[in-house]
C-alpha cells in the first residue's frame, strides 16, 4: 500500500515539475538557514570523543556567581575560565589517585621553532603522553612519545597533521628533527587530519596546536603559559612558577565506573579542604567532557540569537510548504473526487498526502544540507581567526534530517486534512 | 472605488482565511526573521566599532623570544633599552598579555553592588604611559609596586570608579582571580582591551607587573605617528640586526583589530544569506497564493469584466489585496519582534539588537517583493475576458 501511495507520490511530483521545485526549494533555504545556525553553534561545543562519559575535567571549583541580568552566558563563561587551570603542584598531587586509570595534565604556549624551511612560530601544547590515549587523537605517522623519553626530559615532539604538512609537505617525518634552541627535537609522531578541531582539551578554543612536546620541558625551554590565574606576585623564575598557587594546568583524568569517580571525588574533597581551609568557598570539581565544554567553552550570544532566527525562518519556510501544497492538491480535487467515489477511504487520501509533503521535506533536506555544507565552507574561508572550523558533524546532520521530517509533517497536516474533507459530489458534477 | 476595493478585500480575506491568515503568518514570521538578524549584524558591528581608547594605529605589540639563560634584570633592561632606541618610540613597556591577543579573561571584583565583570592588564611601571594613560586620581604605578607585600597597588578606570560606591583612591578591593587590591590611581580614559567586549568592557584595573623568567617576553610600543607605518620594518631589521639568532615578532594594534573584526563579516554572509532566503521564499509564496486566486476567481473576475470593470480595476484590485495582508503580516511582526525582544533579553545579554530601525527596511522589502509577486498573476486576471463568467465554476 506504502509503495503504491509512493508511486502516485512520484508521479504528482513529476507532472508539476516547476511547483514541486519551488517547493523543494523553499523548504531547502529555511533548513539550510537554520542547519547553519545549528552547526555554528554545535562546532563550538559538540564533544570530540566517545568515551567522554569516563573522562573528568578536574577543578577546584572557585568560579565567582556574576550576576546573569548584566552578563551574558558568553562572558560568564569566559569569567569562569581562569578558575578551572590548577598549578602545577596541585595538577600533579592529583592526578595520583588509585581511582584513576589514565591522567594528563596539559597547557598552551608558543614558541619559535627551526623547521628544515627556516624558523616559524608555532603553538605549542605541553602534556603529558596520556593526552593522546585519553582523547583518542589517531595517528598518521609514528605514534607518542614513549614513557623513558617523558622522564628523561628528551627532546622530542609530536606534529599535528596541518604543521607536518607545512614544514614537510605532509610527508612522513618521524625520525626527522625540529631545532630549539640550536637543540634537534626528534618527530615521535603525526597526529592524522580530522575536521574537528575544537577538542575538549583545548582551554583556550584555539585551533588545534601546531606541535605538542613533554609537558615538563616547559621548565627548561623557559616556556610560560598562554593563560596563567595568577594567585601571587611570585613567579619570577620557572622555578617558583611551579611551586606557586598560580593555575595554568589542565587536569583530566579517567576513572572508569561511578564506584570509582565517588572514590576520587571524596578523595579531592579531601584535598581541597587540606589545600584551602574547611570553610573556604572552592569547591572540588569533576566533570565529564560534555558538561566541562557546557561551563566552559563561550558560544557568542550572536550565534544562540540567530539559531533563534532560524529556527523562526524554517518555521516561515513551513508556512509557505504548507500553502503551495493546498494550491497543489487543490488543483487535483476532481481527480480526488473520483478516487473517492471509488472507495478511497480518507485514512489513504490523508496518507498520501502527508507522503508528498514528507517526500518533499526529505529532499529538500538533502538540498539543504549540501546548501549549508557549501555555506560552512564559504563561512571557514571568510572567517580568518574563528575558534573553530564550522563543520557539519553527524549529529548536526541527524538533526537536521529529524527537522526536515517535523517540519514536512507540520506542512503536511493542513493541506492533507482539507483533502480529506473533500465531497466527491461537490467536483464529480463538474466531471 | 477605494472604499468599494476595500470591502471586497475584506470579504475575500473572511472566506478564504487559511489562504490568507499562512500568507499573514509567513509574512510576520519573514519580516521579523529580516528585521532581527539585521539589527543583530548591526549590534554586532556596533560593538566591534567601539572606539578602544587608546591609538591603536601607533602602538605596537613586540614579543622577544631567545633561550633563557643569564639575568632575568639584565635581559629586560637590555630588550626595554634596544626598544626605546628604536626609532619614532615614545614609550615601551613590558606586558603580561597585550590587549587584543585574544587570550584575554575577564575577572570579578567585588564591589557595593555584588560582584562585577571587569577587565585587567598587567605590565611595568611605563604600561599606563603607553596606552596614554595618565591618573586623574592619585598616583602612577612604580616599579617596587610589583614586588610589594600585602593588597596590590593597582590604578582603576573612572568607569569602574564610579561603580564602587566609595571614593576610589585608598579602596581596597577584592577579586577571587586577583586576590586583594588597593587603588593607588585613577585613569578617567576608557580603555577596553578587545573590539567585542561588552560588559563593562571600560571596567579596566591595570595591575603592577615585572618579566618573570620566560623565552619569550613581550612588550607594548607607542611610536609617533608619523613614525608608525614604517616602525614594523625598521624596528624588525634594527633588532634581528643586533641578534640574529632572536625570533621577533611585530604587530601593529590598528591590524591585530582589523584582523579580529573580520570575523565578523561572516556573520554578515550568514545574514545576507538568511535575509535573501526569507524574501525568496515569501515571495514565491505570494506568487503561489495570488496564481491560485486567480485560478479559482476566473468566474468571478469574469462577471466583474462583464459588469464593467476594466482591465485595470481587476489588477489593482489584486494588489491591494497582497498589500493588505503583507501590511497585516507586517503588523503581525511588529509584535513578534517586541515579543523576541522580551524572549531572548536572557540569551543576548548586553547585545543591543535595535530591530526597530531595521523593521521599516524589512517592512518595504516585503512589501515589494509582495507586489512583485502579485504583479504577474494580476495582470492574468486583468487578460481574462468576460465570458469565462459564462463557463460553468
Amino acid at each position: 500500500m506504502l509503495l503504491f501511495h509512493f508511486r502516485r507520490v512520484v508521479r504528482s511530483l513529476r507532472r508539476t515539475p516547476v511547483l514541486s521545485t519551488v517547493m523543494i526549494v523553499d523548504m531547502a533555504l529555511g533548513l539550510a538557514i537554520w542547519t547553519i545556525s545549528v552547526a555554528a553553534v554545535s562546532s563550538h561545543t559538540r564533544d570530540p570523543i566517545a568515551r567522554g562519559d569516563r573522562v573528568f575535567h578536574v577543578d577546584w571549583g572557585t568560579s565567582p556567581g556574576l550576576d546573569q541580568g548584566v552578563v551574558d552566558r558568553y562572558q560568564q563563561v569566559l569569567a569562569k575560565a581562569p578558575h578551572m587551570l590548577v598549578s602545577y603542584r596541585d595538577a600533579a598531587r592529583l592526578s595520583q589517585h588509585e581511582a584513576v586509570t589514565r591522567s594528563a595534565r596539559t597547557f598552551t604556549s608558543r614558541l619559535s621553532v627551526k623547521a628544515p624551511s627556516g624558523p616559524v612560530e608555532t603553538a605549542a601544547r605541553f602534556c603529558t603522553r596520556e593526552l593522546f590515549a585519553l582523547f583518542e587523537l589517531p595517528f598518521r605517522f609514528g605514534g607518542a612519545w614513549g614513557d623513558a623519553a617523558e622522564r628523561a626530559l628528551a627532546p622530542v615532539v609530536v606534529l599535528d597533521h596541518e604543521t607536518n604538512r607545512a614544514l614537510f609537505g605532509g610527508e612522513n617525518s618521524v625520525g626527522r628533527t625540529l631545532e630549539i634552541d640550536g637543540q634537534g627535537y626528534r618527530i615521535a609522531g603525526v597526529l592524522a587530519e580530522t575536521t574537528d578541531r575544537v577538542r575538549a582539551y583545548d582551554f583556550s578554543l584555539s585551533p588545534a596546536p601546531a606541535i605538542y612536546l613533554p609537558y615538563e620541558l616547559f621548565v627548561p625551554l623557559g616556556a610560560r603559559p598562554d593563560y596563567l590565574a595568577r594567585r601571587s606576585l611570585h613567579g619570577a623564575s620557572m622555578g617558583e612558577l611551579v611551586t606557586s598557587d598560580d593555575g595554568f594546568v589542565q587536569l583530566w583524568v579517567q576513572l572508569d565506573s561511578p564506584a570509582r569517580r565517588a572514590r576520587y571525588e571524596a578523595f579531592l574533597e579531601t584535598a581541597a579542604h587540606a589545600r584551602h581551609g574547611a570553610g573556604s568557598a572552592v569547591r572540588a570539581r569533576v566533570q565529564p567532557v560534555a558538561s566541562w565544554i557546557e561551563a566552559s567553552v563561550p558560544v557568542a550570544s550572536g550565534f544562540l540569537v540567530f539559531e533563534v532566527c532560524a529556527f523562526i525562518a524554517l518555521l516561515a519556510c513551513s508556512v509557505n510548504l504548507s500553502r503551495l501544497l493546498i494550491v497543489k492538491f487543490q488543483a487535483r480535487a476532481p481527480e480526488l473526487a473520483l478516487q473517492r467515489a471509488v472507495g478511497a477511504t480518507r485514512g489513504s487520501v490523508f496518507a498520501q498526502h502527508m507522503l508528498e509533503a514528507v517526500l518533499v521535506a526529505l529532499i529538500a533536506t538533502e538540498l539543504a544540507l549540501l546548501i549549508a555544507a557549501a555555506s560552512l565552507v564559504g563561512i571557514n574561508a571568510i572567517v580568518p581567526d574563528r575558534p573553530a572550523d564550522f563543520t557539519l558533524d553527524a549529529r548536526t546532520v541527524l538533526l537536521a534530517c529529524a527537522m526536515g521530517l517535523g517540519a514536512g509533517v507540520f506542512a503536511g497536516v493542513l493541506p492533507a486534512l482539507r483533502m480529506c474533507s473533500v465531497a466527491p459530489a461537490t467536483f464529480l458534477r463538474l466531471q | 472605488m477605494m472604499r468599494v476595493g476595500l470591502s471586497q478585500i475584506a470579504s475575500s480575506m473572511r472566506h478564504r482565511k487559511s489562504a490568507y491568515s499562512s500568507l499573514v503568518l509567513e509574512v510576520a514570521l519573514g519580516c521579523t526573521v529580516v528585521a532581527y538578524v539585521l539589527a543583530l549584524g548591526q549590534g554586532l558591528r556596533s560593538v566591534a566599532d567601539l572606539p578602544l581608547g587608546f591609538d591603536a594605529g601607533s602602538t605596537f605589540t613586540l614579543s622577544l623570544e631567545e633561550p633563557v639563560r643569564g639575568s632575568i634584570e639584565q635581559r629586560y633592561a637590555r630588550e626595554l633599552a634596544e626598544l626605546r632606541d628604536l626609532p619614532g618610540v615614545e614609550a615601551a613597556a613590558w606586558v603580561e598579555l597585550p590587549p587584543l591577543s585574544r587570550r584575554e579573561l575577564p575577572e570579578a571584583l567585588m564591589t557595593g553592588d555584588g560582584l562585577r565583570l571587569i577587565w585587567s592588564i598587567r605590565g611595568d611601571e611605563q604600561l599606563a604611559h603607553v596606552l596614554g594613560l595618565s591618573p586623574s586620581l592619585g598616583r602612577e604605578l612604580r616599579a617596587h609596586d610589583a614586588r610589594q607585600a600585602g593588597p596590590v597597588p593597582v590604578l582603576i578606570s573612572s568607569a569602574l570608579a564610579e561603580k564602587l560606591g566609595r571614593a576610589p583612591l585608598g579602596a581596597s578591593l577584592s577579586s577571587p582571580g586577583l586576590g586583594s587590591l588597593s587603588v593607588v590611581g585613577v585613569v578617567p580614559q576608557a580603555v577596553r582591551l578587545g573590539p567585542f567586549f561588552v560588559t563593562g568592557a571600560t571596567d579596566l584595573v591595570i595591575l603592577p607587573g615585572q618579566p618573570g623568567q620566560a623565552r619569550r617576553n613581550t612588550y607594548l610600543v607607542r611610536t609617533s605617528p608619523q613614525a608608525s607605518n614604517a616602525f614594523a620594518r625598521e624596528a624588525s631589521a634594527r633588532l634581528r640586526g643586533a641578534r640574529p639568532d632572536r625570533w621577533l615578532s611585530i604587530t601593529r594594534l590598528s591590524d591585530a583589530r582589523e584582523h579580529i573584526i573580520r570575523n565578523i563579516e561572516g556573520a554578515d554572509l550568514i545574514i545576507l544569506i538568511t535575509v535573501l532566503c526569507m524574501v525568496t521564499v515569501v515571495l514565491v509564496g505570494s506568487l503561489g497564493m495570488s496564481s491560485s486566486l486567480v485560478v479559482e476567481r476566473a468566474r468571478q473576475i469574469g462577471i466583474r469584466r462583464a459588469l464593467g470593470a476594466r482591465r485595470s480595476d481587476i489588477a489593482v484590485y489584486f494588489m491591494l489585496e497582497n498589500l493588505f495582508a503583507t501590511a497585516l503580516g507586517l503588523l503581525l511582526a511588529t509584535g513578534l519582534c517586541a515579543l523576541l525582544d522580551v524572549l531572548l533579553a536572557g540569551l543576548r545579554g548586553p547585545l543591543q539588537i535595535a530591530w526597530r530601525e531595521y523593521l521599516p527596511l524589512a517592512a518595504a522589502l516585503f512589501l515589494l517583493s509582495g507586489q512583485l509577486a502579485v504583479l504577474l498573476p494580476a495582470r492574468r486576471a486583468s487578460q481574462l475576458a468576460p465570458s469565462v463568467a459564462s463557463r460553468p465554476a
